[in-house]
Order: structure tokens, then sequence, then C-alpha cells
């Protein structure tokens, strides 16, 4: 052992300094320890013993206060997961899906009234057998229905009085068809409105229950009930129908939906494919036809409503009416609709009144149709009166002799049953009583489903009961106002309904997300007091407080769930104990942390430039999220934000005295802001960002697969990185030992096996060689499997048995040069030279002790990044290796500067984890995520592993910065100097404390604007993205940072000792 | 190293508020056009600076200057001249102009598209936009301190006295930094498009930096 001492109280330079402050060093030392070796000589034996019961001893000691430190950060992560859920229930309302479906033979109605077959209709006689419906996305009510300006003038802006053939013809023959307001329900993007459209129910921001590729429609919906019984249904249009209702379609012609820069492809198709099948050749090829056009959405999205592309597109879209009119025959249903209107600017999304007031307008050659009393012209604005868009699903349904959708909210639209005299009011009180029987039923499905309250069933089960004793009452001798009391009774039930569910679903539950506010920001409060408010060595304190904590925790939870007793709110036993745990233990720390460690508390304000510049950019991020352009544009930001820095991590180097230092610091600066800049470049640009932004991460903006130039990338990183990461281990010679397998065997054959994952991949896709696929596929998948068990399994178990990074080497020296040279050395030099045993002849010299902690626990960190990557596409693979190098050249600035206590270097791994999640092809939007990588390894979704590999995918630049977190506090820092774990501690606690700001800000946001016309586009998705990342970040430094540095510390140890 | 003659004082102070006019006046056909209105700007900028260089900054040289510790060594071409005074002072002030021009206008555009500025498009706005810095911040520092190399480490380390020459390009580049910050917002202005807003930051931060120089003058950022 005195030999290795002796070994340290040579290292040269800073280390060494350190060292003979805190460590048996120095030159006493020095002189002391090799008298003391000459004297043990005899009693080695009796030493060695001695040694290793100190050193198990030290073990213990280590490993008790590692697993408190584990302890404090479960603790942590517990307090803000609650606080997570508990804003999440109040905030994002789910709505659960009952997979029932009516079926045609099961009349809601006991004893049912009417009984047809399927050819005369299920539950009501029907009208059409055929029908025609056609979306024209985006068609407000205004531009349907003629417009006049102040003077009365017919009105001269581009998007008034093109579209005309509708208004015409129902003025003229009110017979054949009517015009009325559709009103949506928010949000009012395609895909909810879709879902609207043909399952008549309310959208809410997530389904409960929807499957988990997210899209496919698994309600009672329309276009599932005409398949049951048998139509035939083509469609041409945009493609979310596809992705929403998958081989539904017995004709289809889908396009491409999100490139909003293309005004007529789309249109054109439809056009192209409708009018043939409209030809009476081609009558018996299909029963329902369905076109969805895009143009007029698109030129909104574009230019705005007020432009001549606009005017041109709706005067196409008008020529297309007057063609469909003359094309179809008298059986035919024709129905053109909007799916939502658009904004004064031509977007859509939110709930303003001109993006719900779309147009539905319904006509057939048959003249069945009829007015109320008093709506005998189409109404001129949606105050006057309109339908709501769920209303078109019965109504619907019953035309065509259908069973209504088992989840239907809607009613029947009067104009449709009423008759050409309007005095059909038995047909429309008995299609009103059949839908709201259906309503009802469902009701009671869904209670018994377990959600919803029990007034809910007594208040509408009433209003039936009542509207059912009408009916009782009246229904032989009924006249017309019978009749029409019984529809009016019908109404009420089904307006009630609505009514009821919407506040289920659509209103905020304040008191949840009151309660979840509460917690995350004294989480934040405690976790930055305990991050940067606390002076010394964080270690022991950190067990003390863990104990603390969790007792608070727990006499909080019982507190709470006792009070549930006595409580008189809603919120549950749950809730209430969860809030009352998570309340216990901040209050615990504060307690703690004020009356105990006053003494050491210090002000969170930092002092130093980088320290507030990692306050100002975790406060800019914070407050950014408040306005949806910034959020917007998050991904520019944090890149400016990261070069920034990394411009006076650059002017700061500069101020270095040791020229070394100072040209490492500033030259990596560089690579810092080039690497930066360079993995900007790639991009998926959300739809809000154009025309400002041009997508780089796929090949084209119309798809989703790669370019081969990034393929090519892929090889060249696999050739580079070895070579680059290598070089940040010789220049303290620490590439030996479990470094060759990491860097040079592990990351080079896990590179090169996910540059050939995605080649086959890409040839699977391009069919570009002739093998047969499912040879292909079984070769990538074995590709993948093996990259993914080299990079989870092996790298993580191989590093917990690995030594440290390390190798003597035993040199012939000059009797002349006897082991004080290195002490002379102003370089960094970082070879520990070693008074050898016989001096004269030979010298002993450590390699890799100037790095001893850093260089083994940035293993970690490699392997994981094999994984990671191979589970991003081929361009985010190479951002995830620019990722790598930024995250090494941030270790040197931070080393080379003395930045390892600043909270700067935290903040600007978490930034650089979120700037490399846009680099990755990801955006804070639903549509972006990447839902196809879960089949990188396998054909199936088998669980838990596709939700790991989605999640792998989705913030895999998070979690791999986050594996690097203890290397930050480890890289190039003294192997001996004593508060190792507890720096460790404080990086970690920095890193949360950054994304628990984060996320509470995205968390207040979304609160407090839960009302903003951008809520589901832009403040929602940030919302759940900010949580999310949170809550895998809380689980990694749980489980791997700090994890993996037990595994450290005590490799080092079991070499030198531990502190 | 400061001209403290009456002339020189009402130079100083009035240097950065005509320039400030000169931009505010003609703020719209920036925004219409910006890279022929900024060419245009160039000259006229040019001749600015000169001005004032030679006027305020003119004897550098010569004098011990007041905030201490600078270098009085000045390349031999220029140094019997400057004595003169700075009628005569030309050929190190259109020195300087060829070393703004040549070197830190690269710079500055590298650290601009560094930065986040468009890489495939706008290169002329860009290249302008840091041919307006570097005659801002750049001219007045290298005619100061010419080439040497300690003083160029204190200016890039942010350690170096400030003065109004080093106020002014220190107040330039934050200034031109924060005029990022207005870009991404959804107002649909006009001006909001590259490179406006970094043009009028940067005249607004010279303006602030040179006047604040003179207040802080000799004080030293230290960032404990």
């Amino acid at each position: 052992m005195s030999n290795v001492d002796d070994v340290f109280a040579q290292v040269p330079r800073r280390t060494a300094a350190k060292f003979s402050r805190n460590g048996p060093g120095g030159l006493e030392g020095l002189a002391k320890a090799k008298a003391a070796a000459r004297e043990e000589e005899e009693d080695r034996l009796f030493a060695a013993q001695k040694s290793k019961a100190l050193m198990a001893q030290k073990q213990r000691e280590f490993k008790i206060s590692h697993g408190l430190v584990v302890l404090f950060f479960l603790w942590v992560a517990y307090t803000q997961a609650v606080g997570i859920y508990l804003f999440t229930t109040g905030f994002l309302l789910t709505r659960l899906v009952l997979e029932a479906k009516s079926d045609c033979n099961v009349s809601p109605l006991v004893p049912t009234p009417y009984s047809g077959g399927n050819n005369d209709g299920c539950w009501h006689p029907k009208t059409f057998d055929k029908a025609v419906i056609v979306l024209i996305d985006a068609l407000r009510y205004d531009f349907t229905v003629p417009q006049v300006d102040a003077n009365g003038e017919p009105s001269t802006e581009h998007y008034h009085n093109n579209f005309k053939t509708a208004y015409e013809i129902a003025t003229k023959n009110p017979e054949n068809a009517f015009l009325l307001p559709f009103i949506a329900d928010p949000p009012t993007t395609t895909l909810q409105r879709l879902k609207g459209l043909t399952t008549g129910t309310l959208p809410t921001f997530m389904d409960a229950g929807s499957n988990f590729a997210g899209t496919a429609i698994d309600e009672d919906n329309l276009i599932d009930q005409l398949n049951r019984t048998g139509k035939k249904i083509a469609f041409m249009g945009d493609d979310t129908w596809t992705a929403l209702f998958p081989g539904y379609f017995d004709i289809e012609h889908p396009y491409e939906s999100l490139n909003v820069w293309d005004l007529h492809t789309v249109d054109e198709g439809v056009l192209t494919h409708m009018f043939p099948l409209l030809h009476p050749d081609n009558a018996s090829s299909w029963d329902v036809m369905i076109g969805h056009f895009l143009g007029v959405d698109h030129a909104g999205h574009r230019y705005g409503p007020d432009h001549p592309a606009m005017a041109a597109k709706q005067k196409q879209m008008d020529k297309f009416v007057q063609d469909l009119v003359s094309a179809v025959d008298d059986d035919t249903l024709v129905v053109v609709m909007g799916d939502h209107g658009m904004d004064p600017k031509g977007d859509h999304g939110g709930e303003s009144q001109l993006e719900l007031e779309a147009a539905l307008w319904m006509y057939s050659k048959k003249g069945v149709f009829g007015r109320l009393p008093g709506f005998e012209l189409p109404p001129k604005n949606a105050e006057e009166r309109s339908v709501g868009q769920i209303d078109l699903v019965p109504t619907l349904a019953l035309l065509l002799g259908l069973p209504v959708p088992y989840n239907n909210l809607g009613g029947p639209i009067p104009e449709a049953f009423i008759g050409r005299n309007s005095d059909q009011w038995q047909n429309l009180a008995t299609a009103a009583r059949l839908t709201s029987a259906q309503i009802e039923r469902y009701q009671k499905s869904y209670v018994m489903a377990g959600n919803g309250g029990v007034d809910v069933e007594t208040q509408t089960t009433k209003m039936w009961r009542d509207a059912e004793a009408n009916v009782k009452a009246d229904s032989s001798h009924a006249t017309q106002e019978g009749w029409q009391k019984i529809y009016k009774s019908f109404l009420t039930h089904q307006k009630d309904t609505l009514k009821i569910c919407k506040d289920l679903w659509v209103n905020f539950d304040l008191l949840s997300m009151l309660l979840g506010i509460i917690v995350l920001v004294s989480s934040v409060g405690s976790i930055l007091i305990f991050a940067r408010g606390i002076s010394g060595d964080l270690k022991d304190l950190t067990g003390w407080l863990a104990g603390r904590c969790i007792a608070g925790g727990a006499a909080g939870g019982l507190v709470g769930y006792l009070i549930h007793f006595v409580d008189t709110s809603d919120l549950g036993q749950v809730k209430l104990a969860l809030f009352g745990s998570s309340a216990g233990g901040l209050l615990a720390f504060f307690a703690s942390t004020v009356l105990v460690f006053r003494p050491r508390l210090q002000h969170v304000f930092p002092t130093s430039i980088f320290g507030v510049l990692a306050l100002l950019y975790t406060v800019l991020q914070g407050v950014m999220f408040a306005a949806n352009s910034f959020t917007i544009w998050e991904d520019r930001i944090l890149a400016f934000f990261l070069t920034s820095f990394g411009a006076l991590a650059f002017c700061m180097s500069l101020r270095q005295e040791d020229p070394a230092m100072r040209t490492l610091g500033a030259s990596q600066s560089v690579i810092f802001m080039l690497l930066t800049r360079v993995s900007s470049l790639s991009r998926l640009c959300r739809e809000e960002q154009m025309p400002y932004c041009e997508s780089t991460y796929y090949a084209s903006a119309t798809s989703s697969v790669s370019s081969p130039l990034s393929l090519c990338l892929l090889y060249l990183v696999a050739a580079a990185l070895p070579q680059i990461v290598k070089s940040y281990y010789t220049g303290t010679k620490s590439y030996e030992g479990p470094a060759h397998v990491y860097v040079g065997f592990a990351l080079r054959i896990g590179l090169t096996f996910n540059a050939l994952y995605w080649t086959l991949d890409s040839a699977d896709n391009g069919e570009w060689i002739d093998i047969p696929p499912s040879a292909l596929k079984r070769a990538k998948h074995t590709v993948a499997q093996v990259t993914l068990a080299l990079a989870f399994v092996a790298g993580n178990v191989l590093f917990a048995w690995v030594q440290p990074c390390l190798s003597i080497k035993v040199e012939e020296a000059p009797a002349t040069d006897d082991g004080e040279a290195p002490h002379g050395g102003s370089q960094k030099s970082s070879t520990a030279a070693a008074a050898a045993k016989p001096p004269q002849t030979r010298s002993m010299i450590l390699l890799g002790y100037a790095n001893l902690h850093g260089s083994r626990s940035f293993l970690l960190p490699l392997s994981w990044y094999i994984g990671l990557a191979l589970l991003q596409k081929p361009l985010g693979g190479a951002s995830m290796a620019a990722l790598l190098w930024q995250i090494l050249a941030l270790l040197e600035i931070i080393d080379s500067n003395s930045l390892s206590d600043s909270a700067i270097g935290p903040v600007i791994l978490a930034m650089l984890g979120s700037s490399h999640y846009f680099a990755t092809g990801h955006q804070a939007t639903l549509s972006s995520i990447q839902w196809e990588t879960v089949f990188i390894p396998t054909d199936t979704i088998r669980y838990p592993w596709s939700v790991l590999l989605f999640a792998g995918n989705q913030f895999g630049p998070q979690i791999l910065a986050t594996v690097a977190l203890p290397t930050l506090a480890l890289w190039k820092q003294p192997a001996k100097e004593a508060g190792l774990l507890g720096r460790v501690v404080r990086v970690c606690a920095t890193y949360v404390a950054y994304h628990v700001t984060i996320a509470t800000c995205t968390v207040l946001w979304a609160g407090h604007l839960r009302r903003h016309l951008m809520l589901y586009r832009v403040f929602s998705p940030r919302f759940m993205l900010g949580a999310l990342v949170l809550l895998v970040t809380d689980v990694v430094v749980v489980a791997v940072s700090v994890m993996g540095v037990r595994w450290n510390f005590l490799a080092v140890g079991e070499v030198f000792g531990l502190v | 190293m400061v001209d403290h003659s009456s002339v020189a004082q009402t130079i100083r102070y009035s240097h950065p508020v005509v320039l400030l006019a000169a931009l505010y006046a003609s703020f719209a056909s920036l925004v219409r056009n910006p890279p022929i209105f900024l060419l245009r700007l160039l000259p006229i900028v040019a001749a600015v600076q000169i001005a004032h260089a030679s006027a305020c900054l003119g004897s550098s040289n010569n004098k011990t200057p007041s905030s201490g510790g600078k270098k009085k060594s000045r390349p031999a071409t220029t140094k019997g001249k400057s004595e003169v005074g700075s009628g005569a002072s030309v050929l190190p002030a259109l020195l300087s102009l060829l070393l703004a021009a040549l070197i830190g206008t690269p710079v500055m555009f590298a650290v601009m598209v560094l930065l986040g500025a468009p890489i495939t498009s706008h290169l002329a706005h860009t290249a302008l936009c840091a041919a307006h810095l570097s005659l801002l911040a750049g001219y007045p520092l290298i005619y100061s301190y010419d080439v040497q190399g300690s003083k160029w480490r204190g200016i890039f380390s942010l350690s170096l006295p400030i003065d109004e020459v080093y106020g002014g390009a220190l107040g330039a580049c934050l200034g031109a930094w924060l005029g990022a910050v207005p870009i991404p917002l959804d107002w649909d202005r006009e001006w909001q498009k590259w490179p406006v807003t970094i043009i009028a930051g940067m005249y607004a931060g010279y303006a602030v930096g040179r006047l604040g120089g003179l207040a802080l003058a000799g004080r030293v950022a230290r960032f404990t």
C-alpha cells in the first residue's frame, strides 16, 4: 500500500496540489511514508490484514451512505411524480372508451316499435341507399352564405361570395337541400373532428383505452357500422381517414395531408377519382363515397383567408358542388360539410367562434327535406340557429338505415326527418326517441364501466322516463302538437345529457390541479435549497434528510387518508393520501433544513458569472413557455442558448493562466459551439413553424424515410466516433484496461451494427436488394437485438465488474531521472511517474490516475449511447453522436475552468439533452412521436419492452445526458478527494432541479392558459413533454446515474481505498 | 489614451447619438430592404467611426492611458504620424479599417452563423450585419490596440478594463445578442425579419455601451 501512496505524492499539476491538501501525500507525508514503508517490511502480512479489515469497514460505510442517497432521490422522485399526477388528473381529462357496438338487430327500444331487416333499415326505415359524403376541410359557415359589407353591398373579401351553389339550391328548392351552421367541439383539429364526426362523441385530449399505436378508432362509429351492414365504402382524400379506419375502405385513394404548402394535390386526387365512380356504370362498386378536400384549409394555413388563392379554391369547390349535383342519381344522399372553421389568420385548433363554425349542406334529388317553423332560409349565422357536428352521426345512421353508433351523444337533425311539407313530427319524434334510447343505454354502460358519477345516471334517467311517459300517454292518438311535444322532451334529454358529459369531460378539476401545483412548486423550492443552498459536503446530510422526509411523508400520507373521512370535497382517499404524503415530506424537509442546518444555509442566488448564466437560462426557459411563439421555436432558442454558453466558455477559458488549460478550454468551447450548430441543422419542423422552417430529418417533407446520405453519416460516425472518444481518454493516459473493451471494441461493433441495421432497414423499405423480405426482416431484427443486448445487458453488467481505466507501466529509466521530474513539468501531463523500488534502474508509471473516476464512470454513458443511438433514425443516430461528443467537450470545459461545483454543468447538460430531443426529429407535438421505432428489434408489440423502446426513442437524448450526469462531478477529479460522493449528489440534485423547474413552469402555464386558443396545440403538449421528461429523468437519475456511481466508487476503492 | 480637447469631447458624446439617430431616421428603409440599406449605410458608418477614432482616440499611442496598464507600443509605421494629430492619422485609421473588414467581418459572420443565423439563405444579410458589428465593435478596438496579442486576449476574455471603446464593443455584441429575442414572436411585424432586430440591438447596445463605458471607465469585470 505504501508504495502506491508514494505514487500519489508525485501526481503532477492541480491534482497534486489538491492531494497534498487532503490526502496523506505532500512532501513530509512522502518522507514519512517512505520511512514507514521500510519499517513495515517485516510485518507486511499483519499490515495487509489490518488494511483489509479497514477496507471492509469503509466499504460498508460507503454502501450505507450511498443507499441513503438513493433513498433521498427516490423521495424526490416520488414527490414530483405525485405533483405531476395530481395536476394531470385535473388537467388532462380522460374519457373511458367503451368498445361495445350497436347491433342492427338489437334496438335500444324495448319493446321495439319497428322491426325491419337489413334491407329496409335497422332501427328505423331508411331513406337513402347511397350517400356521397364530402368534407371540405375548414369550410367556414360564412364562406357559404351571401355576405354583405357595411354598406350593404356584397362583400368583396376574397373568402366571401364564392361558394354559392349550396345556398342557392337550399333557398330555391328547400325540399332538396338545407344549409346550416355546423358547430365543432374543440379541439378543432382534423383528426379529433373526424373522430367526432364518425363516433358522435366528444373528443377529450386523451381518450383512455385508445390503443398503443394511437390513431385507429376502436369505438363504435359510422364507418364500422357501414362495414357491418355490408355497405361498400369508397374513400379519397386526406390520409387521416385511412389512419383512423385502416382496412375499412373497399376503394381508397389517400393523399398526404400534412404538407400545407400543397394546395392542389389532394383536391385533384379527389376530383380525379370521384367522378368516374359516380358514373352509372360504376354504381355497384360502392354504396357510400367519402371525399375529403384539403385545399381550402391549406390555402388558409398558407395565405390566410383573404387571398386570391382562397377565392380560387372556393370557386373550384363551388364548381365541384355543381358537378356533383348533376352527377348523382335520385337515391343518393349528398352531404357537403366542413370539419371546422378557421381563425382570421386561417389557422385552427382552438375554440374561437370562427374556428368552431363550419357549414353543413345536405342535398338529395328525392326532395325529402323540410324546415323547422321559422327557419325557412339558411340562417345568417350560428347565433340564429345551428346544429352540432355530432348530430350528423345519428342523422346519417338513421337516413341510411344503420344503427346509431353506441357512444353517440348527438341528436337527429330535424330538417332531415320532418318531411318535405315540414309536418312529419311523428317521424322526427321517433328518430329522436331512438337516438335518446341509445344515449341512455350508453350512459348506463358508461356508469357501469366504472367512470362518472351516480348523479349523472339519475339526472338523465329521470328525463328519459319523463319523455317515455309522454310517448306512452300520447302515442295512440297523437296529433302534430303531441308529437312535437314528444320530440321536444327527447331533445331536452339529448341536450342535457350532452351538457353533463361536457362537464364531465371538458371541465377542469381545479382543486386537483391546484394541489399538484402546490406540490410541484414546493418540490422546486426544496430541491433548489438542497442543491444550491446548503454548503459543505452533502453526503452525510442526505441520509439524515432522507429519513426525515420519508417519515414526514408517511405521517402526512396517514393524515391525508384520515382527512378523507371528514372531507366533503370529492377528491377521494387516494388523492388525499398522496397529497398528504408529499406535503408531509416537503414540510419535514423545510423544517429540517431551516431548524437544523441553519448554519450551513447559504444564498441560493449565484455570484459567479456561470452560476448566474445557469439561473438565467433556467428562468428564461421557464418564462418563455408562457408564450406560444417561444414554445414553438424552442429548438432554435435552445441551440442559441447553448452556443452562447460555448462563446462565454471560450471567453472565460482565455482567462486561464496555464496555457495548456487555456488551449484545452478554448478549443473545446469551439468544438462545443460547432457541434451545437451542426446538430441544430437536423430538425423536423412542426406545423406552426411553417413557412420559416425546412425539415431535414427525413428524405423529403412528404416522407418519413431517411435519406441515403444520413446512412453514410452513420458509417462516418462508426468510423470516427471511437477515435474521438479515445482522444479524450488518451489525454489523461486513461485509455487503459476496460476503456479498450468499451471504446475500442464495443463502441466500434455497436456503431457498425447500428449503421448496418439502418442500411438493412432502408434496403427493406426501398427494395434495394433482391432478398426475400422475411429474410431481410429477420436479419435486421437480429442485428438490432444483438446491438441492444450489447448496449444494455453486457454494457451494464460489465460496468459493475470492471476495474478502473488504469495501467502500470514499468520502465527502465536512467539513474538521473529520479521520479522528481513530473513535479517540474508544467505541462498537463497526467502520467503519474513513481519512484520505483530500485530508483536507479526502473520506474513505475501509473497510467490514467489523473482521471481515475471520470474515465471509468463515462463507460456507462458510452454503452448506453450504443443502444439509444440504434433507437433513433439514422440522422438521429448522428445527432446522438454529436451529443456524446458535446458531453465530452462539456466535461473538459467544466474541468479546465474549474466549474465542477457550479450549477452550469448540470444545466447545460440538461439543455443539451433537450436540444438533441429536437435534433432527433422530435417536437413537442403528438404528431411527431415516432411510433414505428418500437418495431426496431421485433415485429410485435410486447409489454413492457415496447414501452421501454418507445421511451428510448422519444427521450433518448435526455436519457443519455442523465446517464452521463455523475461524470460531470467526477471528470478529472482527484481520486482520493473527500466529499466526492457529496459532489455527485449536488450535481444530480442540480440537474433534477433544472428539470423540475422546467416541468413546473410548463404545468403553471398550461394551467393558467387552459382557455387559451393554443392550449391543445402548444401548451398542453409542452406540459406533457415536460412532465414526462421529468419523470423519465427522475427514474434514470435514481436507477442509473446514482446507482452507477456505487460501482464506480467501489471499483476505485478496491484499488486505492475509499475515502 | 483619451483626447480631452473640447472638439474631441463633443464628438465623443455626440457620436453614438448621431449613429442612433441615423439608424432611427432610416429605419423604414432598413426594414424594406435590409441588404441594400446596410450596404449604403456601411460607408457612412465607416466615415463616422473613422472620424470618431481619429478625433477621440487618435493620440492614444503616446499618452499614458488613463485607465492604466496599457502598453504604448505601436507598430513603427504608424508611430510618427499619430503625433501629428487627428488629421494625419489617416493611415492607421485606414489600416484598422482594412483589418476590421478582412478579419473582423469573417469572425463576426462565423459567430453569427454559429449562434443560429441562416446558412443556406440570407448570406448577404448576415455578412452585412457582421460588417456593421465589425465596424462598431471591432474597428475602434483594432485602432486602439492594433495587434497586441495580450490585449486581444484581454479583450476576448472580458478582462480588459472598461473604457469607451471596450464598453462600446461589449455593448454592441450584447445588444446584437439581445436583438435576437423578438424574432420568434408571432407578431407578424415587418421589422421582425432578419437581421433588422440584430442591427437595432447592436446600435442601441453600442450607444449604451459607449456612454456606459465612459461612466464606468477603468473597472474590470471580475466574475468571481
